[in-house]
């Protein structure tokens, strides 16, 4: 302290001289004019940072000696050897148990001591270093290093820390086992590590030493569906949930057996903790020839790490693809009772069929139509059993169109129970506009005078009605005088009949 | 709208409805003129002001009980073949009784559609009939008791009923083929209407003319 204070009055002393000998006349903080300043000699001259540079690079080349003295007087060890403390750096969690799975989040502490003062203390760079498991040698995990300034020490602990967020977790390793960490540190001078420390208490360690395990997937939920006898190119899906604690890519393989137990195909999906679904149809599993046949699974899966050979240990059942025809479907067409196409009319449909193999099979074919982008509408459901003869099936006579369905173009779609020759189960075939007519009754139709008649009707009595109410005809000039409401007082107290009410309505003129 | 316009089918149609539009509310102004130039000639000829309910009292005939039930069915009738002919089919409005295909092809439809509008009329007729006694010009009810009618005009008023009728028969017809138009029987309608508006309301503008001269 004593040779700082010493400094820093020499180079004031210094100042003050260089000043006075080598100082550039200087204006007054005053002065506005270049003759103004000049009046005031004797007194201090101002020092600017211009003028102190400007003299020192003269005093350079002019007093070569004398620049070399304040070099001297000025120069600062960079190193201030025999009172420097080397900072302490330690390891630190505060984690009770260290063996960890892959997953477990992980907070890992790097706490730095240095008692030097302010001046004295050097930035500190840190570096991470990890063993993984198996390996001999540590890995860095930070590329550039972390920095300590001298200036964010505690003021009463001279303590700060670093949080290593880059290492969250060992999810990332593709082995199992002991993983060690530390830190490197360097002051610029010195390099050391934590390891260096010896004897040190938790929760502050030289090292960390894990033990690091790996979660084994686990499957459940097996399914197939759909359950029972289904058709060969049906949608079959088989359908499982996998788990991994530690959320690894997971490879799942699912292996298809015959009836004898042995595999006849597998497929793998790459894919993260969740459900599992293979469709048999996207990858072709089964094909015409498997009709007959039941069949059989089980599942493998790994997560890069540990392997599952086989789960569940007993295959599971399913599918059992039945025989069915191999239908040949053709010329599905329409007629109407008219030309005219109203949509009351009946309509009939037709559709042809054959089974292109040898035997008879009930097959189920179902009627449906739509009219514009409205939804189908099942008409009519017909099974006929199917032959290698074709087969015509009639829906005949069918109502299938509403009055909002007129104006609109329709469709119709047979659906069946089986594939036909195109691997599809329905036909589809536009049908034609549906006449724009609502009403579907002719002015002459018994139906209308039906209408009309009893409305005319109802009029007339509603009329006769209001006047046997109103009583605006033969009393409209008793009405006002107020004789009327006499009257009908005395026709209430008379208790006359309904009948008799219309039999008089009749006889008045 | 263009003089050429008015004498095609169309032209006619519209021109026939407005002078329907026209022939009915003019009725209704002429009637009200009319019972206020004779509320003023008693006040002049009784020296006095005369108040509307006593006018009224005086005033009012008797027109009989068959002709009045008749005339309010007539009129109920020209109310119903009116909404046949522009809310059956989209004719002069842009939506209709078609617009509601379900209706409209129920097997009773234009018997609900017709009682409906005959409904709402009677009932409109009827709460009109309660307006305060010196309202009572406005009263449908009571339209033709402020009127000498005679015979030959109470029948013809009558006779609307059969006009109405077929009116109706007509707008009905023009429902059936719709979306076919036929612009004769829609001249044909509208002229039957525009008959028996101008039989309705007669009276009204009989007295008018009388009291000009």
């Amino acid at each position: 302290m004593n040779r700082k204070l010493i400094c820093i009055l020499v180079i004031f002393a210094f100042l003050l001289s260089v000043q006075n000998v080598v100082g550039p006349a200087t204006k007054s903080a005053g002065s506005s004019g270049g003759s103004g300043g000049g009046g005031g000699g004797g007194g201090s001259k101002q020092v600017t940072l211009e003028s102190l540079l400007k003299s020192i690079q003269d005093g350079k080349k002019s007093k070569p000696a004398k620049f070399e003295e304040l070099r001297t007087l000025l120069w600062k060890d960079p190193i201030t050897s025999e009172e420097y403390k080397m900072p302490t750096v330690l390891m630190k969690y505060e984690g009770n148990n260290t063996t960890v799975s892959r997953n477990q989040p992980l907070e890992i502490i790097t706490v730095a001591t240095n008692n030097n003062p302010l001046e004295m203390r050097r930035m500190l760079d840190l570096y991470l270093e990890v063993k993984e498991p198996g390996s001999d040698k540590y890995e860095r995990i930070n590329s550039w290093p972390e920095k300590i300034q001298t200036n964010e020490y505690n003021e009463e602990t001279n303590t700060t820390l670093r949080i290593w967020g880059m290492l969250p977790s060992f999810a990332y390793l593709k082995n199992v086992g002991v993983v060690k960490v530390r830190a490197n540190i360097s002051d610029g001078v010195n390099k050391w590590s934590t390891t260096d420390y010896k004897d040190i208490e938790p929760p502050f360690y030289s090292e960390l030493v894990f033990n690091v395990t790996n979660s084994l997937p686990v499957m459940s939920n097996f399914n197939i569906t759909p359950s029972g006898l289904v058709r060969y190119n049906d949608p079959i899906e088989y359908k499982a949930d996998i788990a991994d604690a530690d959320g690894d890519m997971l490879n799942v393989t699912l292996h298809i057996l015959d009836e004898n137990g042995i595999e006849l195909r597998n497929e793998t999906l790459n894919i993260k903790p969740g459900p599992v679904s293979f469709k048999a149809n996207e990858y072709g599993f089964f094909k015409e020839a498997d009709a007959g046949k039941n069949f059989s699974c089980y599942y493998s899966y790994d997560d890069g790490i540990d392997f599952v050979s086989k789960d569940p240990v007993e295959p599971l059942k399913g599918p059992d693809i039945r025989k069915g025809p191999k239908l040949s479907v053709e010329k599905l067409e329409f007629s109407s009772s008219s030309e005219n196409y109203y949509w009351w009319e009946s309509y009939g449909f037709k559709v042809r069929a054959k089974n292109l193999n040898p035997e008879g099979y009930d097959v189920a074919f179902t009627l449906s139509t739509r009219a514009g982008n409205n939804e189908w509408n099942t008409v009519e459901t017909k099974t006929v059993k199917i032959g290698p003869e074709p087969t015509e099936i009639y829906f005949n006579k069918t109502n299938p169109f509403k009055v909002t369905d007129a104006g609109q173009t329709f469709y119709y779609r047979v659906k069946y129970s089986e594939y036909d020759q195109t691997g599809k189960d329905s036909m589809e075939q536009t049908g034609t506009k549906i006449n724009d007519k609502v009403v579907p009754y002719k002015i002459y139709d018994g139906i209308m005078i039906l209408n009309l008649l009893p409305l005319l009707i109802l009029i007339t009595l509603i009329g006769l009605f209001m006047e046997r109410t109103l009583k605006k005809g033969e009393e409209a000039h008793e009405h006002s005088s107020g004789k009327s409401r006499e009257q009908g007082k005395a026709q209430k107290k008379s208790g006359k009949s309904i009948a008799d009410s219309i039999a008089n309505l009749l006889r008045r003129g | 709208m263009p003089i050429d316009s008015v004498f095609n089918a169309e032209g006619l149609f519209i021109s026939g409805t407005i002078v329907l539009a026209i022939g009915l509310v003019l009725a209704l102004v002429v009637h009200i003129v009319n019972i206020h130039k004779v509320h003023r000639l008693m006040g002049i000829l009784q020296r006095k002001t005369v108040s509307k309910p006593n006018l009224y009292k005086e005033m009012t005939v008797s027109q009989g009980t068959n002709f009045t039930a008749l005339s309010f069915s007539s009129w109920i009738l020209l109310f119903v073949a009116i909404a046949f002919l522009y809310l059956l089919v989209p004719t002069v409005l842009p939506f209709s009784y078609m617009d509601e295909a379900e209706l409209a092809s129920n097997p009773m439809g234009f018997f609900i559609f017709g009682s409906v509008i005959g409904l709402i009329a009677a009932i409109v007729i009827f709460f009109m009939d309660k307006l305060p006694e010196d309202r009572r010009e406005l009263r449908l009810t009571e339209l033709y008791s402020f009127y000498s009618i005679s015979k030959g005009s109470k029948m013809m008023i009558g006779l609307t009923i059969v006009f109405l009728w077929v009116s109706i028969l007509l707008s009905a017809y023009l429902g059936t083929i719709y979306p076919e138009e036929s612009i004769t029987v829609e001249l044909a309608c509208l002229g039957l209407l525009l008959v028996s508006t101008g039989i309705l309301v007669m009276p009204i503008y009989k007295e008018a003319w009388e009291a000009r001269r």
